[in-house]
């Protein structure tokens, strides 16, 4: 606030008496934001880094093709609009007169730069993964017109634009892929500063932002690991934002006049995976049976302190397409039955891999479930390795059962089923013709509300098919100072250019 | 001393280069990094793509030996993740590492030695007693949870000093405290018992038959010849305090070596765990040569051998 004065008031004079005043009450600078979050990114190159808590900070740096405002609708961002001439083809308007923060004007060039080198066989990005399938390639047709080739009708080609970043290929190409990685230039409502590995990255406002000037004035991610230390930092005011904020740390908030939280339902669920390809998973009796002996609604009250939404779609709720399933509920005497039937009336040992310490409490939940199965007669058996460990033997499918949660970066239905159904993009773990037909259809589908159906369509037949124990849509927790005026996203991006400070 | 001087020089490399043999080994056995970098939803396709672009693919005895020629030349390679120099990154951690090891070995030696040498002149008086408690709490209480506690009263209730981060002298102060706890503990221990055993020597009781001032006989006969064990657990401890911090730097968010070097392990990134263990490595047995040269400066006996 002080600070806008300054600027408006203009005279030399009236900002030295305010800066006297500002120091004279030993306030600091009314307009920094300071969030703390548990993870350093690798880099600030989009192509070498997709961790979410990364690409979090990239956006307050880049603006991608396109965006989401804080409801999650779809908002124009460095392409005005779009439209599309066929159904594999999208043209896109690209905005005139924006620069990046070093001045590098932006236009066609740049788009076709950012997308083209993700498709580098050479140095293979992460993110390519993420176009695969819905992007083939980007042309320039004029200097600000674009043109997006699919391989196939995809109907969430939109919200895919929003993965990639825009970078300015003039001054990559002169600084190189490396030093670019630690130097990140782009379009964003915040330009990069410094960055003290480990410690903290410094973004100070874009005064000429293209959507108008962010209120905040210096954004500072800071890297605190530890859920304690985070917490302490923010109740000390040595931190505006933290994230992850655990359950139990809410009721210690609202007891304290200066701080204050925000949960969003997540875009992310967790589910427990059963390999329905082998007995005795293979039996529709035996898959039902584990979802009837595990209390879901205790697991959410007891472990998650009641932040988190019990959910029997494959689709965390806030995505495009989800609907609302039939839950199976708490009923061991029923799942003793259906295991019986399957031939298992004393049920039956098997093994859970899950990670540790990746999850809001990942070990308790997996204990947890583990002691309900054994109610109805199903001996589980742990294996926790590290996540690398994780995430080899997981997708080598090697045990029968398995804990993890799915995030979306789309906020669409699809991308759901890509990641954990779909047999063209997936193929672990459970195998469905009918499904992966009716993927196609859905994904090729234009028109929302008939997409909106088939996605329905499929919802209602996994959670008949039962792939997974259903559990629950995560909540993501935010503690705040009182100054800070911000809700937060259910993509998890903290973008600083909707967070506004009243001091 | 110049013949262990020179015999050093020639293990120092020796040693390193063991230590790099047993990682690597270790680390390809442990996990992929290729599959760690993609997306979970990588085909198996994108994942060898990824190997080969990273030169994964290879037999591990050619990038063993990739690894070692280059090494010796100083370049440690590429972070497989974040695509900057690998052994930049690590010594962009050591400053913060020193200041920190540096600050916590000061303090803890500084409260170690002469409270344990009081201890051992003053047996059973309530000074040993406070020695006793130093070093049962220093030795018993988890590192992780002291700090917490730390950070709890001088931090959330005192508002003294800063929860985590670094920057400011005042920053400093808990982390330092909480490292140099366990050293301090370790070696209030150590420098008592040593103490004692000599002071029961009988020279010590012909000193003080002949009236000479106590002083005298603590630092000039009796601290000189309980200095050696000392010294050798205090080399140690330096050493386990350059690369141990791990703990610490996490609970204060200090941007150390540890952090660097395990961040690292949980992401595979091979190149930076190879640099950080070639660099914990150097620091390990230069320290051990300095205390085998303070043997030497110390003790006439050993020269002689």
């Amino acid at each position: 606030m002080l600070l806008q004065q300054f600027k408006a008031g203009g005279t030399r004079a009236a900002g030295a008496g305010l800066l006297a005043l500002l120091l004279s009450t030993g306030a600091a600078p009314a307009q920094t934001v300071t969030l703390a979050q548990g993870v350093d990114p690798e880099s600030l190159d989009p192509a070498t880094d997709t961790l979410i808590t990364s690409v979090s900070v990239m956006m307050n740096i880049y603006d991608s093709l396109v965006w989401r405002d804080g409801d999650g609708n779809l908002i124009p961002g460095l392409a005005e609009s779009w439209e599309f001439p066929s159904e594999t083809q999208m043209v896109l308007q690209l905005r005139e007169g924006v620069t990046f923060h070093n001045g590098e004007p932006f236009d066609a060039d740049d788009v076709v730069f950012s997308y083209n080198r993700l498709f580098d066989k050479e140095n293979p990005s992460p993110l390519l993964r993420s176009l695969q399938g819905f992007v083939d390639s980007v042309d320039k047709i004029g200097d600000f017109t674009i043109r997006v080739n699919m391989p196939a009708p995809r109907a969430t080609v939109v919200p895919t634009l929003i993965r990639v970043p825009i970078l300015p290929s003039e001054t990559f190409a002169e600084i190189g892929a490396q030093a670019f990685g630690v130097n990140p230039v782009g379009t964003g409502p915040f330009k990069f500063v410094r960055w003290d590995a480990n410690q903290q990255i410094v973004l100070a406002r874009n005064d000429d932002y293209w959507r108008g000037r962010p209120d905040v004035g210096e954004f500072i991610v800071r890297i605190i690991p530890e859920d304690f230390a985070r917490f302490a930092s923010l109740k000390n005011g040595e931190v505006d934002i933290i994230t992850n904020l655990t359950s139990e740390r809410v009721q210690e908030i609202e007891g304290d006049p200066n701080l204050k939280w925000g949960g969003v339902h997540s875009a992310r669920n967790m589910f427990v995976g059963m390999q329905t390809k082998e007995p005795p998973f293979d039996d529709l009796r035996v898959r039902q049976a584990m979802n009837y002996a595990v209390d879901v609604d205790a697991l959410i009250e007891v472990l998650m302190g009641g932040h988190a939404f019990s959910n029997a779609s494959v689709c965390t709720q806030t995505l495009f397409g989800a609907v609302e399933v039939e839950p199976f509920g708490y009923d061991p005497e029923k799942a003793r039955m259906l295991l019986a039937e399957a031939g298992y009336p004393d049920g039956f040992e098997t093994t859970m891999i899950g990670p540790v310490g990746r999850y809001t409490k990942d070990k308790e939940m997996q204990e947890a479930i583990a002691g309900m199965l054994s109610e109805v007669g199903v001996t589980v058996t742990h294996v926790q390795p590290e996540w690398a460990q994780f995430i080899q033997q997981w997708l080598a499918e090697e045990y029968p059962m398995y804990y993890i949660g799915t995030g979306n970066q789309v906020l669409d239905c699809d991308q759901h089923l890509g990641y954990r159904i779909d047999g063209a993009r997936y193929n672990r773990y459970y195998n469905s013709a009918e499904i992966d037909a009716l993927i196609v259809q859905e994904i090729s589908e234009f028109d929302v509300e008939k997409r909106k159906a088939i996605l329905a369509d499929i919802q209602h037949r996994l959670r008949d098919d039962t792939p997974w124990i259903f559990l629950f849509d995560l909540e993501d927790l935010y503690g705040m100072t009182a100054r800070v005026d911000w809700s937060p996203r259910s993509d998890e991006m903290v973008w600083a250019f909707d967070v506004s400070v009243s001091d | 001393m110049l013949r262990l001087l020179l015999v050093r020089l020639v293990q120092i490399p020796a040693i390193i280069i063991a230590m790099s043999l047993l990682v690597f080994i270790f680390l390809n056995a442990s996990g992929d990094p290729a599959q760690l970098l993609m997306p979970t939803e990588a085909t198996e396709q994108d994942i060898e793509e990824m190997r080969r672009a990273l030169g994964l693919d290879r037999p591990l005895h050619v990038q063993y030996w990739n690894f070692l020629s280059n090494a010796l030349q100083g370049d440690f390679g590429t972070s497989l993740r974040s695509r900057q120099p690998a052994m930049d990154t690590v010594l962009a951690a050591l400053p913060a590492t020193l200041e920190l090891a540096f600050a916590a070995i000061i303090i803890s030696t500084a409260v170690s030695i002469p409270l344990g040498i009081a201890a051992a002149v003053k047996r059973n008086s309530p000074i040993d007693t406070i020695a006793t408690v130093v070093a049962v709490l220093g030795q018993s209480m988890p590192v992780f949870w002291l700090g917490i506690l730390l950070i709890l009263l001088f931090s959330v209730t005192l508002n003294w000093l800063p929860v985590s981060g670094r920057g400011s002298w005042q920053s400093l102060i808990l982390p330092a405290v909480t490292l140099g706890w366990y050293m301090n503990a370790l070696m209030t221990r150590l420098t008592r018992s040593a103490m004692v055993e000599v002071l029961n020597e009988p020279y010590i009781r012909t000193a003080r038959a002949k009236g000479m001032p106590l002083r005298t006989i603590i630092f000039k006969h009796a601290f000189r010849n309980a200095r050696i064990p000392i010294l050798t657990i205090w080399g140690l401890q330096v050493g386990t305090m350059l690369t141990g911090t791990v703990v610490t730097e996490t609970v204060f968010a200090w941007p150390g070596l540890g952090r660097a070097s395990i961040h690292a392990v949980v992401g595979r990134d091979f190149p930076v765990v190879m640099a950080s263990i070639a660099l914990f490595t150097l620091i390990f047995v230069l320290i051990n040569l300095i205390v085998d040269l303070a043997y030497y400066a110390l003790d006439p006996r050993i020269r002689k051998v």
